[in-house]
């Protein structure tokens, strides 16, 4: 391995398997795309397409979500989450919110969707 | 987990002190642009003495005070108590009316007695404030490297305020440093970089990937980094001190080449200029004079990182105060901000600190006051910036009252 390559290495975050979820079968599957309406302001992406969705289980009219944010201690976080309660009452759904900071966020799990977006926006 | 929305603190607290801030600055740098000011002797003229302090305890102090309150909570993940609020609204009160004290007194030859009591307002306030914010941190998990950067920024303040304070009371006939030249550049040195480069250093590997879509610098480089900064300050050790300048500045410009955000912002824009300038720091220590060196690390590291804080997350915080209740119809936070203006304020910013570095390293002062003009009409423009976007804030939020409700799919 070249020197700048190894100090390249050494400057990057290790980034394990990407734990977003961007699709899923049946009734999840719709909620996952009504949650693709919940747009991150800063960076102009749906939080479905920039990967912050992890999780989806759902057992009638309850939900399990769970999801992470782009940095623990994000000022926006309550009105994100609101947004997202929101998406559930319409559907009729009561659900749980789960955040989980491990692994932390990257914008290596961000789809190329996501990706394209942060680009259209600038 | 759950997110507490207590996380974000009253816009008051942050937009107070900062906009002391860049009032502060705008008089540093009218006061710098006036004939006689600049000088080679620069601790023995008054007005260059007062224009240096607006610009460090006026525009670098009040910023991280008023940034601080909001960003802590930020590194810890946690609500704060209700204690932090109070602490901040009493530090606020009494913080800026205790720098311009300060600064008013040290017009006079010897310092004014209003002096001491700007002072003593202004420590105070400070020690409070630090005794607030090293309780948040100790009391935090995770960001180990972040919060240890930001404890040893803290204590830096804390020694350095106490240099300062011996130092006044040597102009008050008061003498207490044995050696009280040896004690400015350990005061300038700790407070400059101790303090302020501390929480760039800290808060840089939160801040820019948060708003450039960067992935986070290594914590284990950031660690180094700390390690080596805060242990070549505390040695005198340039060199160690260098090293740790330079790992700092390759975790947070990887991170920042590495973004997904293709075009940089303004404010991140501005920022990145600073880390460059703190490379210009690194390769002029040791090799310029004392005064120029102090010019480098003000003028071109730490003003221009806090200016691009300030354009990046003031608008972000106005944004989130006036709009985040209505995120499905609230426009976006860059439109809250005029491009041109901010890029022109950022630019006369930079080239009129350019221009004071080279006056003073040149000793040729009328391009030293060219620039501090510059720099005055560059604070003149982002204060404009600032408020610009204030305004559009409330605009867009009477517009969203106007239409009522909120859309849902």
């Amino acid at each position: 391995m070249s020197l700048l390559n190894w100090i390249k290495n050494a400057l990057q975050q290790d980034v394990p398997n990407n734990p977003a979820v961007f699709e899923l079968p049946g009734e999840a599957g719709q909620l996952l795309a009504a949650l693709r309406h919940v747009i991150d302001p800063e960076v102009g992406s749906d939080i479905v397409s920039m990967g912050l969705v992890r999780g989806l289980e759902l057992d009638g009219a309850a939900a399990r979500l769970r999801m992470t944010l782009t940095t623990p201690g994000c000022p926006m976080a309550g009105y994100l989450l609101s947004e997202v309660e929101q998406v559930f009452a319409a559907f009729g759904i009561e659900v749980d919110i789960d955040l989980e900071f491990e692994p932390p966020w990257s914008p290596a799990h961000m789809s190329d969707q996501g990706r394209a977006d942060v680009e259209a926006g600038e | 987990m759950k997110a507490d929305p207590r996380l974000l603190l009253p816009g008051r607290l942050v937009a107070v002190p900062v906009a002391g801030a860049v009032l502060a600055e705008a008089l540093a740098w009218g006061l710098a642009a006036a004939p006689g000011t600049l000088s080679p002797a620069w601790y023995a003229v008054p007005r260059l003495l007062s224009a240096v302090h607006l610009l460090t305890l006026g525009a670098l102090s009040l910023s991280i005070v008023g940034f601080g309150w909001q960003l802590v909570p930020v590194v810890t993940a946690e609500a704060p108590p209700p204690w932090f609020e109070g602490l901040a609204r009493w530090v606020n009160r009494l913080a800026a009316p205790g720098v311009a004290l300060l600064c008013l007194g040290m017009l006079g030859q010897p310092p004014h007695p209003v002096t001491v009591l700007g002072a003593t307002l202004l420590v105070g306030t400070l020690v409070l404030r630090s005794g607030g914010v090293v309780v948040l941190l100790l009391r935090a998990r995770g960001r180990p490297a972040v919060r240890g950067w930001l404890l040893a920024a803290e204590l830096c303040l804390l020694v350095g305020l106490g240099l300062g304070a011996s130092l006044l009371a040597g102009r008050l006939g008061h003498p207490v440093l044995p050696d009280p030249i040896g004690g400015i550049g350990w005061h300038a040195a700790l407070l400059l970089l101790g303090w302020v480069g501390g929480w760039i250093g800290g808060l840089g590997s939160v801040l820019l990937p948060m708003f450039a879509v960067a992935p986070t610098p290594r914590s284990g480089a950031l660690g180094l980094a700390g390690l080596l900064w805060f242990g070549g300050l505390a040695t005198g050790q340039v060199v160690v001190w260098s090293l740790g300048a330079v790992v700092l500045v390759a975790s947070l410009l990887w991170s920042v080449h590495r973004r997904v955000q293709r075009r940089l912002s303004v404010g991140i824009a501005t920022a990145v200029c600073g880390l460059v300038g703190l490379l210009a720091l690194v390769g002029a220590s040791g090799r310029a004079t004392s005064p120029t060196v102090a010019a480098v690390a003000l003028v071109l590291f730490v003003l221009p990182v806090l200016r691009g804080v300030t354009l990046r997350i003031g608008p972000f915080l106005l944004w989130s105060h006036h709009l985040a209740q209505d995120l499905r119809r609230a426009p976006p936070v860059a439109s809250l901000v005029p491009r041109w203006p901010a890029r022109g304020a950022g630019a006369l910013a930079v080239l009129g600190g350019l221009l004071v570095v080279g006056g003073l390293a040149s000793q040729q002062f009328s391009i030293g006051r060219l620039g501090a003009g510059l720099a005055f009409l560059g604070t003149l423009a982002h204060g404009a910036v600032l408020l610009t976007a204030a305004v559009r804030a409330a605009l867009a939020r009477n517009r969203l009252d106007a239409l009522g409700g909120t859309e849902h799919p």
